[in-house]
């Protein structure tokens, strides 16, 4: 899947590296070196300083990770990533128990703002911390929306909200639409690929947010309320263009990947809508 | 995660990939509809190759772009502050007193070729090379080179006089070893 590691010279320098071969050994860091210190920053909004934390994290186990490896037809990026989010999420667990104390002061500090406006759109990259809160809080409100929904109102929902969509959901789908779970994942990457420029866009307003973020914390220590009044406003227009990027995919790709014609699926996601706002008149907007 | 035999990432990059066997993949497939951890983990898997894929990568800051050897210069001579495993891991290595010095240095060896570092004045080191006759051998400070040498006659070369820095050496091409001397 992934140019950024090709497979057969990365399996070529791991054969190498567990034959003792210690050039083996730095072609293999310098080969995955990029992905591992990008993988918590894309897949979980990390912060550079913790991605550079994992990046350490990972390097001195990375011997007893490669040793564990086994060659099979499987490209490596796929076994690798597998065992990268296992990796990280040790990682956070472990750093969160040791710094228990300093993350619930930098979670008091956060800006409410930005908590506050939290919504579906707003989910990029996997922020979950992976609290039973958490995931029940989130499950929960999908939860109370899906219900109200016909089947296939259902399906237009989790496609059309793609961020939303949760395993569960992928396994709805492929009973829905008569497929395997794989084939389904399949044509969910296909989905995401069509939003590539979007994710990028957002990415770009979540750098230049974690940016002012920074900024703002500085000033706020240095008690210049002038300037982080500045800082503020600022982080309000970006946040303003981020939330403006919906990851939403086109109706036409939604047509492509479930076989329906192209006015059942805009018909269908239009009446999807409708239900949606019906609800949450009825009920409050419960968060969304 | 615990307790299901095929949560393995091993078996799910087979299964991802459509590397499983027609009979394995349909058990797993089937498996699949009754193991919540399982279509999770897939399901990340399959999202995080996507994203991976997709977005832009950013290059590492160049503090932790390699993991280096770290010395520090104290009045006493030179401490090892931080040691990496691999070619460029440096030990403790006490010198016989025939061969002078402060008796003490840090080496790293490999394949006939050895480097010991040590100090005599508080704030300059001494880089010895061993089993370099013939080699080609360039070192670097802060990235500019302090030496650079083409086929070696001698069986031994010494720097000396050095003062701190981020060090890069690379003999004959290979893999350098890199250190930095506060």
């Amino acid at each position: 899947m992934s140019d950024r590691i090709p497979d057969a010279p990365i399996k070529r320098s791991i054969r190498r590296y567990q034959e003792g071969n210690e050039q083996g050994r730095e072609t293999v860091i310098t080969m995955l070196s990029e992905y591992i210190y990008n993988y918590p920053r894309i897949v979980f909004g990390a912060t550079e300083d913790v991605a550079g934390d994992f990046y350490e994290y990972l390097l001195i186990r990375l011997d007893t990770i490669l040793k564990g490896y086994r060659e099979t037809e499987a490209k490596f990026v796929t076994w690798f990533t597998v065992v990268l989010r296992n990796r990280y999420l040790n990682f956070i667990r472990t750093e969160r128990s040791k710094h228990a104390a300093e993350h619930l002061q930098q979670f008091v500090s956060l800006d409410c703002d930005f908590v506050e406006n939290q919504n579906l759109y707003n989910v990029f990259g996997d922020t979950r911390d992976y609290s039973a809160e958490n995931s029940e809080g989130f499950d929960r409100l999908l939860d109370a929306v899906v219900r109200n929904l016909s089947a296939r109102q259902r399906i237009f929902f989790h496609l059309y909200y793609l961020e939303t969509l949760r395993p569960e959901d992928a396994g709805f789908i492929s009973i829905y639409l008569g497929r395997t779970l794989r084939e389904t994942l399949t044509g969910i990457s296909e989905l995401r690929y069509t939003l590539s420029h979007k994710y990028r866009m957002r990415n770009s307003h979540l750098r230049r947010l974690n940016l002012l973020y920074c900024q703002l914390l500085k000033v706020q220590s240095e008690k210049d309320f002038s300037a982080a009044e500045r800082v503020k406003k600022k982080r309000k227009k970006v946040l303003d263009e981020y939330m403006k990027v919906k990851l939403n995919p086109s109706y036409e790709s939604i047509s492509r990947f479930t076989r329906l014609p192209m006015g059942t699926v805009s018909s269908g996601i239009q009446r999807m809508k409708r239900s949606i706002k019906r609800y949450i008149e009825e009920h409050g907007n419960g968060g969304m | 995660m615990e307790g299901c035999r095929f949560n393995d990432p091993e078996y799910l990059a087979l299964y991802h990939d459509g590397a499983l066997d027609e009979k394995a993949e349909r058990a797993f497939t089937e498996h699949l509809l009754t193991c919540k951890e399982c279509a999770e983990t897939l399901f990340n898997l399959q999202r995080d190759l996507a994203l991976m894929e997709m977005l832009e990568y950013r290059p590492l800051p160049a503090a932790i772009s390699r993991r280096k050897t770290v010395f520090r210069l104290i009045s006493e001579g030179i401490e090892l502050i931080k040691a990496v495993a691999g070619w460029g891991e440096f030990t403790p290595f006490v010198l016989r007193p025939a061969r002078g010095g402060t008796g003490k240095v840090y080496r790293c060896e490999k394949e006939g070729i050895r480097i010991d570092i040590g100090s005599d004045t508080p704030d300059r080191f001494t880089i010895e090379i061993s089993g370099v006759r013939g080699k080609r051998l360039t070192l670097f400070r802060d990235k500019r080179v302090v030496e650079a040498r083409t086929s070696i006659r001698e069986e031994r070369i010494l720097f000396h006089d050095l003062e701190s820095g981020h060090y890069s050496l690379s003999i004959d091409g290979g893999v350098p070893v890199q250190f930095i001397v506060e």
